[in-house]
């Protein structure tokens, strides 16, 4: 088959218009066996496929916590044993239409975030973030972690699962889309910056977790959570990223990238026209700003769903929006600008709803083509969180990587050899 | 003080000739400065060559120099204006032509490289400009027909008209004549012809200086050296090898590394047609011109 040009336009258009105009609603909270389905002995895990064997220490480590929390093994020995037989299977969180930041790990039990797309009508999932630091998402396992994520469970998820309740009956769900833009405006880029998203959320939601049955003692421990833990709707805003990408995918002839993900030791992308096929290469170690006491050589390559941000045209894209995250990544404030400006370069559009002040409310760069990126030279940066590359440590500091041109080759390729002959 | 990288060695030979040089053109990533009648390049870092000096600088170059700076070269080290290079270390570089066994790439490899570049195209702003010219479809015209009857290739006004045509400072058809003379002229032996040499005079009336002293360098054989393992993977049937180099020079400037990939495969079709007579070299023009009727 042959395309012409415009007929690419054509599918990029429809492609790009299906991601801005995907309106992501939050509309329950439940165990992701009941909300995902089909997880018996299954872990989902961020990024493109991996066999434990190669898999690199912080998504070990989180596999091995959630095999504990699961209460499939009471010791990580066993616990590692259990996947290297085969007994506990892993799956991409992608391939679910779910994500996970870092290691991404979503388990049977595990309460999940269920967003549907009132557009297109397709569900998306993330889990739910647990803070900064020695957390499971970052490879950590410890007793403490595990409590950490058993209130979630038992105490934080019911919680939000009721006011949800009440959000969806009164308006229908808790839509998304407009949090995301108005925290642009605010000083965020919503993938490593969340704090007006954050605030923006327990404002809206704390009324309805005030009426949803539980004691006040409950409701309180709820929101100090919320307010300790600016990442909190990082997930949310994940899954809405999913969404909206979802809604762009598959589109025949389409050369929009609709999944970019990374899972520790590899990248991998997804095309809007090519489906459901990865193309992978070794993920970079990111560039950033480390705690103290860590440097670079401890650091694990790039890991986690969260560049679902940037493919959905925010994140990292919209770094000049955000000019405090440079306090947390690295950098200085014209260097985000420059990002951003750069990614314009390579993406199909400026995005209808998500604007950024400095830049004249200009919006942000949406839909990356990858006809673009082959021709400019230019791969997409991301923002990120940086985890130490042994199971069991947890967060060491933040960064910026540039994923490598590699998958955009590998994908152009196929792209030429489905359409170019 | 800037470190040399490397140095080719006609840059070499050039610049330590005796006589001073003088910066003519400047840009971010490259200087071109003349000793007399013969040009080098001084480039930020990027692909080496036999005519330039690649430097070791995240700066653009024309932070450090300007049209009119003065350069003398020793042999340890070169001064162009008020920048200081250290050349002491620096790699020589000899690269040019290498002989090698012809294996003319698969009509499939062909295609496959036309859609590849007309992709690309689409993406490039002003690349119709070149493509969509009536100079150029004159040239094809008479390239495809040549092709078809085994015709004599050097008829200097057929190349005429390609000479700065289209914009930008190595105007796309300089760069496609560029990329299609080193090809042509790496084989020509093989198939029954004669190198075909447009004369540096008659290039410079008709376009920049520089561009057509890059023009004289490529039909010469004397390449950048991504240049030169893009025409050698392709003319000895290195599929693979020869697509990764076609992706890494696609950012080139502005058009640049596509009209200069453009030269070299319709060159190799042009040859694989008088090989194979399979109609390849038509199919290929149309893959990447999408004038399907005219072509085909």
């Amino acid at each position: 088959m042959t395309v012409t040009k415009d007929e690419v336009e054509e599918a990029n258009r429809k492609s790009v218009d299906g991601m801005m105009e995907s309106e992501p609603t939050w509309v329950s909270v439940g165990p992701a066996e009941k909300e995902i389905g089909g997880m018996k002995k299954t872990l989902l895990h961020a990024g493109p496929p991996i066999e434990w064997s190669s898999a690199s220490g912080p998504l070990k480590g989180a596999i091995v916590g959630a095999i504990l929390y699961e209460g499939w093994a009471e010791t990580a020995k066993k616990a590692e044993r259990l996947v290297e037989e085969g007994e506990v299977r892993l799956d991409c969180c992608h391939h679910r239409n779910a994500v996970g930041p870092m290691a991404g790990v979503i388990s049977p039990s595990m309460p999940v975030y269920v967003l549907k797309d009132m557009k297109g009508g397709t569900k998306t999932f993330s889990n739910m973030n647990e803070g900064i630091g020695k957390v499971l998402r970052y490879g950590a396992y410890s007793s403490e972690v595990l409590q950490r994520l058993r209130w979630i469970s038992d105490e934080f998820a019911p919680l939000l699962a009721a006011g949800i309740r009440k959000i969806v009956k009164e308006r229908g769900g808790f839509a998304v889309k407009p949090m995301i833009a108005q925290a642009l405006t605010m000083g965020d880029d919503c993938h490593n910056r969340y704090v007006a998203a954050t605030s923006l959320f327990a404002k809206q939601i704390a009324p309805y977790l005030v009426g949803a049955g539980f004691t006040a003692r409950e409701v309180a421990k709820a929101l100090e959570f919320i307010n300790a833990n600016n990442f909190t709707t990082l997930n949310i805003g994940m899954a809405a990223a999913k969404a909206m990408t979802l809604a762009g995918h598959n589109v025949e002839k389409s050369s929009i990238v609709t999944v970019m993900a990374r899972n520790g030791t590899d990248v991998g992308i997804w095309v809007s026209a090519l489906g459901n096929r990865w193309f992978t290469a070794p993920a970079p170690v990111p560039k950033g700003i480390y705690f103290p006491g860590f440097s670079e050589s401890d650091a694990n390559p790039d890991i986690g769903d969260s560049a679902i941000t940037e493919t959905a045209g925010f994140g990292g894209f919209a770094m000049a929006a955000a000019p405090a995250i440079v306090s947390w990544v690295g950098g200085s404030v014209q260097d985000a600008i420059e990002i951003t400006n750069r990614m314009y370069e390579i993406t199909y559009t400026a995005h209808r709803y998500f604007q950024i002040p400095y830049l004249g409310f200009k919006g942000t760069p949406t839909g990356i083509d990858l006809r673009k990126v082959l021709k400019t030279g230019i791969a997409p940066t991301l923002n990120t969180g940086i985890a130490h590359r042994s199971a069991g440590v947890g967060q060491i500091g933040a960064g910026m990587v540039t994923l490598p041109m590699k998958v955009f080759e590998e994908a152009f390729r196929a792209y030429v050899d489905r359409y170019g002959t | 003080m800037i470190r040399a990288l490397s140095i080719g060695e006609k840059a070499l030979r050039v610049s330590t000739g005796g006589s001073r040089g003088r910066v003519t053109r400047v840009f971010r990533e490259a200087a071109y400065i003349w000793f007399g009648s013969e040009m080098i390049v001084a480039a930020r870092g990027g692909p080496r060559s036999q005519f330039s000096v690649n430097l070791e600088t995240s700066q653009p170059i024309c932070d450090l120099v300007a049209p009119g700076d003065e350069c003398v070269v020793k042999r340890q080290r070169a001064e162009i204006g008020s920048l200081d290079v250290r050349v002491e270390g620096a790699e020589l570089y000899r690269g040019g032509p290498r002989s090698f066994d012809i294996d003319l790439p698969a009509d499939r490899c062909l295609l496959r490289s036309a859609s590849t570049l007309r992709m690309l195209y689409d993406v490039s702003e002003s690349s119709q400009m070149f493509l969509g010219s009536g100079e150029f479809s004159r040239f094809l015209t008479w390239l495809l027909r040549e092709a078809d009857e085994g015709g004599n290739t050097f008829e200097l006004e057929r190349y005429a008209g390609l000479i700065g045509l289209g914009p930008g400072f190595t105007p796309a058809g300089d760069d496609f004549l560029g990329g299609f003379l080193a090809t042509f002229n790496q084989a020509p032996g093989s198939f029954g012809l004669m190198p075909v040499k447009v004369p540096f005079d008659f290039a410079s009336a008709r376009t920049h200086r520089e561009s057509a002293a890059l023009m004289n360098y490529s039909q010469e054989g004397i390449l950048d050296e991504s240049v030169e393992r893009q025409l050698t993977f392709l003319l000895s049937g290195r599929e693979e090898c020869y697509f990764q180099e076609l992706l890494a020079m696609a950012p080139r400037g502005h058009t640049s590394g596509l009209d200069t990939s453009l030269g070299i495969l319709f060159c190799a079709a042009f040859l694989a047609e008088r090989e194979r007579g399979s109609g390849i070299a038509k199919r290929v023009v149309s893959a990447v011109t999408g004038r399907l009727k005219q072509f085909k």
